[in-house]
């Protein structure tokens, strides 16, 4: 009971909040927009027969995926930049901390409310992509479910990575950490072909490290793997093949990711002052 | 039936090395079931370091307590304690009932019975026609007054109270008072960190004077008053020549021969006043020695002790 409290007033809580109003704004216009977007980029426009239809409704919602996928993520480190550190730099923690509650169920309590927002946001919103989609091409594209699953497990991923760093980063630090790690990870190949151009093997080893430090990259690609299909997602971006392509294990990986996470959070948080 | 509060070598040291500092040093104290025990020291003494580390929101670097017959973090022990941090900070996006009723969810009170607690608190803290507003339109003053319900929604048998006063103006601080002196009469035990020493000598029971992390004095405010050797005397009929032995021995005279404030060196010579004005012949109507205030034995513990 008490960590359903912590967790719904956590959701009440984020959902006032300007991140978040911020986020809905720009999510909305994102689906607004992103069928232009999606065509300029050479994605198909969804025309002509069924089969066509299906693929143009795929490659659009691969697309759509991609932009999501990162819109998401992105609101997830903001809102949950300060989850804890901000609460303790204020103190209203103090009047929370001291009631009949663990510190490990006021940890899990904002982890649910902060998955729940975040997770639900990317859920809703590829639903509502995959149902205009569906309706435009006239074929339900059953694939796209498995790959928003693994785009809202993403989302869930960071959501639990800021919330760790939370417990003991200040909110810049937290921002400057995560998304630092999160761009070196969108860019593994870069990394790793920089390494191999200079023929230096710790580069390459790092870019390897950095792959299992955070999944999400990794679950990506997965997921547009998912949608597409082995021989498409080769067409599109090249990433089902070599070093770095998705290993099908990888989000079962991100799942024990997910719980390290907050498990770590719960344990910096169990014992710290609060001062 | 075992102490609300024992306290046994708790002891706190932030930083290392030569930045070392000891909040708290070797801190032992007991406070019995329904004493309100007013907790004093200059700023800066631990007070408020010693009251987190009761309620486990710092860590004590060594010694033990008990809180109600458990350990300290007891989550059992800590649904029957209230706490009010200093200077206490708000969700301030909830209604004043909304507040309530989350800081009752945390103490898992029923849901049937969270609405009427809340309706409870709200009237005990004089808010009740502020229920519906949000917590951001609030004045100095209500933000204590809803910060005092929420440690006090679960009905606690044992309430920290830090500062409880500090944004209150006067009415507001007798309105606390007067709470304070209500829950000494359901048998509450309160600890209570304040400076305002009037606020203590009119509801504690017992007292603590903590100086630079050190309990230098412990007891009832009587015990702990030493005589002054300051007396207030009525009488009639006291002969001049009385009143100048009087003067004589006395290192101080305020008054006139009917009514005067004496004070000499030693109780010896109290005593000897008095006899002095009895052999006169003079009526004695009062003869009244006076025993430190509060004050005085604050000031005087913090200075023996510096």
């Amino acid at each position: 009971m008490r960590t359903w409290a912590m967790a719904f007033f956590t959701l009440r809580e984020t959902m006032r909040s300007k991140t978040m109003i911020t986020g809905l704004v720009v999510s909305f216009l994102y689906l607004a927009i992103v069928p232009v977007l999606s065509s300029s980029s050479g994605g198909s426009a969804v025309v002509g027969d069924m089969e066509r239809q299906t693929a143009a409704g795929r490659d659009f919602l691969s697309f759509a995926l991609g932009g999501l996928n990162f819109i998401g993520m992105s609101m997830a480190i903001f809102t949950t930049l300060g989850a804890i550190y901000t609460e303790v730099e204020q103190g209203t923690i103090l009047a929370i901390v001291t009631k009949p509650i663990h510190r490990w169920q006021i940890v899990f309590g904002k982890w649910i409310g902060h998955a729940l927002l975040m997770g639900g946001y990317v859920l809703i919103m590829g639903l509502v992509l995959w149902a205009t989609v569906s309706l435009g091409s006239g074929s339900i594209i059953w694939r796209f479910l498995p790959a928003i699953a693994l785009i809202t497990m993403n989302v869930i991923t960071m959501v639990s990575l800021t919330l760790f760093f939370s417990t003991f980063l200040p909110v810049i630090a937290n921002a400057i950490f995560v998304f630092l790690l999160f761009i070196c990870t969108s860019n593994l190949r870069v990394i790793n072909a920089i390494g191999q151009t200079s023929d230096n093997i710790f580069v390459v080893v790092f870019a390897k490290g950095l792959r299992m430090l955070l999944p999400v990259s990794e679950v990506s690609d997965l997921a547009n793997l998912v949608l597409m299909g082995k021989s498409r997602a080769a067409e599109q971006t090249g990433t089902e093949t070599g070093t770095f392509a998705p290993r099908s294990w990888s989000f079962g990986y991100e799942l024990a990711y997910i719980a390290g996470m907050v498990l770590l959070a719960a344990l910096v948080f169990r014992r710290k002052d609060l001062r | 039936m075992p102490a609300a509060i024992e306290i046994e070598g708790l002891t706190k040291v932030y930083g290392y090395g030569s930045d070392e500092v000891e909040a708290v040093k070797d801190l032992d104290l007991t406070v019995g079931h329904g004493e309100v025990f007013g907790f004093l020291g200059p700023n800066g003494a631990g007070k408020t370091t010693t009251v987190q580390m009761l309620m486990q929101i710092i860590f004590p670097t060594s010694g033990n307590g008990v809180l109600l017959g458990k350990p300290l973090g007891d989550i059992s022990a800590r649904e029957r304690i209230g706490y009010l941090p200093e200077l206490f900070q708000f969700h301030t996006f909830l209604r004043a009932d909304e507040f309530l009723d989350f800081h009752a969810r945390l103490y898992g009170i029923p849901a049937g019975r969270r609405r009427q607690r809340v309706a409870e608190v709200l009237e005990i803290v004089g808010l009740s026609e502020n229920a519906k507003s949000r917590i951001r339109t609030f004045s100095k003053g209500m933000l204590q007054r809803i910060g005092i319900g929420q440690a006090i929604i679960n009905e606690p048998g044992l309430l920290f109270l830090d500062e409880p006063t500090s944004a209150l103006d006067p009415m507001g601080r007798r309105d606390v008072r007067d709470l304070i002196l209500k829950l000494r009469e359901k048998g509450t035990t309160v600890f209570l960190n304040s400076h305002l020493l009037s606020e203590v000598e009119m509801t504690c029971t017992q007292i603590g004077i903590l100086n630079k992390g050190q309990l230098v004095r412990v007891g009832d405010i009587q015990s702990l008053a030493q005589p002054t050797h300051c007396v207030d005397i009525r009488v009639e009929g006291l002969p001049m020549e009385t009143m100048a032995d009087i003067r004589d021995l006395a290192t101080k005279v305020d008054g006139d021969e009917k009514e005067m404030t004496v004070t000499v060196e030693n109780e010896a010579q109290v005593e000897k006043v008095a006899r002095m004005i009895m052999e006169s012949g003079a009526q004695l109507r009062e003869f009244t020695p006076r025993s430190q205030q509060l004050e005085e034995i604050f000031l005087q513990s913090i200075e023996e002790s510096d």
